[in-house]
């Protein structure tokens, strides 16, 4: 269990094992989740998306499957799409299972998804960030567009930064609305707006 | 105050000792009901499980329990039952009865949904008051009682004292323990014995004080003083005691036709009536003209409801030579008009003055002030602390002291025991109530959370840069570390910072597949926007980046 937010690791460890799962490390870097795999060579590695500064659980989850090509991987995260964790993240390696803390209804769901990770750790399975939500109709450059907007860019920058011109950029930006239904308002400001979808993705309404 | 809710079995339960009480300290004078104590006894009993049936029978019926007034006529009806039940039991064991015989179940119709009426307001809705005074806390109140109430340094000082003296307390006995062994010859039955050391320190005494520190955060609304908050609701709402007045008529009735004649009951009640109408309307007229004099006036006109008959019973008992004055009585009469009063005020508070309470009880939240939530949010970031910071160093050393002893690798433990001494001594005030991360901290926090996938080294020769070029220079090389490792799978990565004409000139090596010239990912644009002169060189070797980074 690789989760860097001790309550919750602490609790889901807890929880995991009054379901009779035997969790045999809980562990808050990846340093740790490495030396955890050398000592007890787990058969599934439960990695939450976002933890702090350095690796997210999915750089994590790649080098636990370079070192076990068998290990099954379950990747929880609490953003609706986690692409919006960062444009620059690795794939999720092939059969992982991608749970959405948010959409969690009960402990057995989690065992559930465990052990179908456990016996067909490499199964294809469709890798839909979110199947259910409109982020999924936004383009990688669209989510890296939105991830700037929401860190506050302005248009000329993220312009430049891009190498491309403001005016395409605020065409990417009106497509951006009209994909997550934010209607141009007279009294409300849209960029703002495409903020909170932002966050809202990202599982931080505000 | 006639929301649903009267009917409960929890009300029924607890009316029970009511009821004892009731037929048998006012149902007949006293030395009459001991010397038939067993008979009387029976008439508690059974005329409780009579009144068991149409209480049971008016639950089953949604219709009567979804509405508060249908409930209330319902108890009519069960108190009806309940003084039939008193009275027919009664007859048949041959006991003696208040005269007519339909007072009694007259009294009890008015009684018994007054009682649960009681039973409601002063005991059940201490639940619902409760609820409502934390939702009120936890939703509400809780920023605007700290924005309200500014937090003061002084407090927040000692708090943090406190605080930080027990984790010192808790850490300083390893971290001497561990200081010993830095640096020092050990040997693998050392290791076992600190693993074994480190271990039993996590469970016995890190943990609890972490845990004890996560409890504190848990948001804890101020002690809910039920019972002040019962009398300041009465008297700062406008008193309901008017609706008593007709209850204590009856119940006055009844009561001393126990042990005097009905004429000389009905009267002394009437008496009692007409001052305390008197009372009301005069309460009635001046209420609304004396604004700021209302609580003191609900309390007066109280006190006169009972004072006054008390006062003129005497001139009233003249008249009656042959009966003498009970105080016993008196006190029993006043305190159900008292009652009454308290328990129509709270029930009307609690329903149709639902402002002047949230008002009421936002008195309470206010004066908690904000220290419990300044404590709440210090306990909280230590906690986090401890529980991350210091416990996974501690469980990251504990599992490569066990490696080290199985592998007879006494480097190993020797580098993990000085690792976590470096960590036990920092000062661990900067680290939790620092607000900003020193630049220094920030390189080690790199190189700490990619340790495992890639060995990080980041020097910083002797220069004299600012804390924000550092800072800054520290978001660079974040993206360009993860750059590397995600896409060139880099294990070895170094960076230089040092000076050139004057400017910061960082050198950042990796030992990654060689970059693909292409499009611009988000991680080089950050790159490129705060670095000048941007090199870059990539062979079989590696990759090679050198700029230079304006002070």
């Amino acid at each position: 269990m690789v989760e860097d937010d001790a309550f919750s690791r602490v609790a889901l460890i807890d929880a995991l094992k009054l379901q009779r799962l035997h969790v045999v490390a809980g562990v808050s870097t990846a340093k740790e989740a490495l030396e955890a795999q050398k000592k007890f060579d787990p058969s599934v590695a439960i990695c939450d998306l976002d933890l702090g500064v350095g690796p997210t659980g999915l750089d994590i989850a790649q080098v636990l499957r370079q070192r076990n090509p068998k290990i099954g991987i379950v990747m929880l995260t609490s953003y609706r799409d986690p692409r919006l964790a960062g444009s620059d993240l690795p794939p999720l390696p092939q059969g992982a299972i991608l749970l959405n803390k948010r959409e969690l209804q009960s402990m057995s769901t989690i065992v559930m998804q465990i052990i179908a990770a456990a016996t067909s750790p490499l199964k294809k399975r469709k890798a839909d960030w979110s199947k259910s939500h409109k982020f999924q109709s936004l383009s990688d450059t669209q989510i890296a567009i939105l991830i700037s907007i929401a860190d506050g860019v302005p248009t000329s920058k993220i312009a430049e930064e891009r190498g491309v011109s403001e005016q395409a950029i605020e065409k990417t930006i009106s497509r951006i609305c009209k994909n997550l239904d934010i209607p141009q308002l007279k009294d409300k400001n849209q960029r703002i707006q495409i903020v909170r979808a932002f966050f809202y993705g990202a599982g931080r309404e505000i | 105050m006639f929301e649903a809710g009267f009917l409960k079995w929890r009300y029924f339960a607890i009316f029970f000792p009511i009821h004892a009480i009731i037929v048998l300290f006012l149902s007949a004078p006293a030395n009459k009901v001991s010397t038939n104590f067993s008979k009387w006894l029976l008439v508690v009993v059974g005329s409780y499980l009579i009144t068991a049936i149409p209480f049971a029978l008016a639950m089953n019926f949604k219709w009567i329990t979804d509405d508060g007034r249908r409930e209330f006529i319902a108890l009519v009806f069960i108190g009806m039952v309940r003084g039939f039940a008193i009275l027919d039991i009664g007859l048949l064991l041959d006991l003696p009865q208040t005269k007519p015989y339909l007072l009694r179940p007259l009294n009890s119709a008015v009684n018994v949904p007054l009682w649960f009426m009681i039973l409601r307001f002063l005991i059940g809705s201490r639940n619902e008051f409760k609820e409502l005074f934390n939702e009120l806390y936890v939703r509400n109140i809780k920023d605007r009682v700290s924005k309200v109430v500014p937090a003061k340094g002084k407090v927040q000082e000692s708090e943090i004292a406190k605080i930080e003296a027990r984790v010192l307390e808790t850490l300083d006995p390893l971290r001497k323990n561990i200081e010993n062994l830095a640096g020092a010859q050990m040997s693998i039955a050392d290791l076992e014995r600190e693993r074994l050391i480190i271990q039993s320190f996590i469970e016995e005494k890190l943990r609890p004080l972490s845990h004890e520190l996560w409890r504190q955060q848990k948001i804890n609304p101020p002690k809910l003083h039920y019972i002040r908050n019962l009398f300041r609701v009465t008297f700062v709402t406008k008193s309901q005691f008017g609706y008593a007045i007709i209850p204590s008529f009856i119940f006055g009735v009844v009561g001393a036709s126990t042990f005097e004649s009905f004429a000389f009951a009905w009267r002394h009640s009437l008496l009692h009536l007409v001052i305390q109408v008197i009372v009301f309307l005069g309460y009635e007229f001046l209420y609304e003209r004396v604004d700021s004099f209302r609580k003191y006036l609900n309390i007066f006109a109280v006190f006169l409801c009972i004072a006054i008959p008390y006062a003129l019973d005497p001139f009233f008992l003249a008249n009656y030579p042959s009966t003498s004055a009970n105080s016993g009585a008196e006190i029993v009469a006043a305190g159900w008009f008292l009652l009454l009063s308290l328990t129509f005020s709270i029930a009307k508070s609690q329903t149709d003055f639902r402002k002047d309470l949230i008002a009421s009880l936002l008195i309470d939240l206010e004066k908690s002030g904000s220290k419990e939530n300044s404590n709440a949010d210090l306990a909280a970031k230590y906690a986090k602390y401890l529980h991350g910071d210091i416990q996974s160093t501690l469980s990251s050393t504990q599992m490569q002291l066990q490696q080290a002893s199985e592998q007879d690798d006494l480097k190993l433990g020797t580098t993990s025991i000085e690792k976590l001494a470096s960590v036990l001594r920092r000062d661990h005030h900067d680290y939790v109530i620092g607000e900003a991360i020193s630049p220094i901290s920030k390189f080690q926090q790199i190189i700490d959370a990619w340790d495992g996938i890639a060995t990080i080294s980041i020097d910083v020769e002797d220069g004299e840069f600012s804390d924000a070029t550092l800072l800054k220079v520290a978001e660079v090389i974040e993206e360009l570390v993860s750059n590397a490792i995600r896409h060139g799978g880099a294990t070895t990565i170094s960076a230089q910072i040092g000076t050139l004409h004057g400017d910061m000139h960082v050198t950042f090596q990796d030992n990654g597949a060689p970059k693909k010239s292409g499009k611009a990912g988000m991680g080089s644009s950050l790159v490129k926007n705060q670095a000048l002169n941007l090199q870059s060189t990539s062979d079989l070797d590696g990759n090679r980046i050198t700029f230079q980074m304006a002070q």
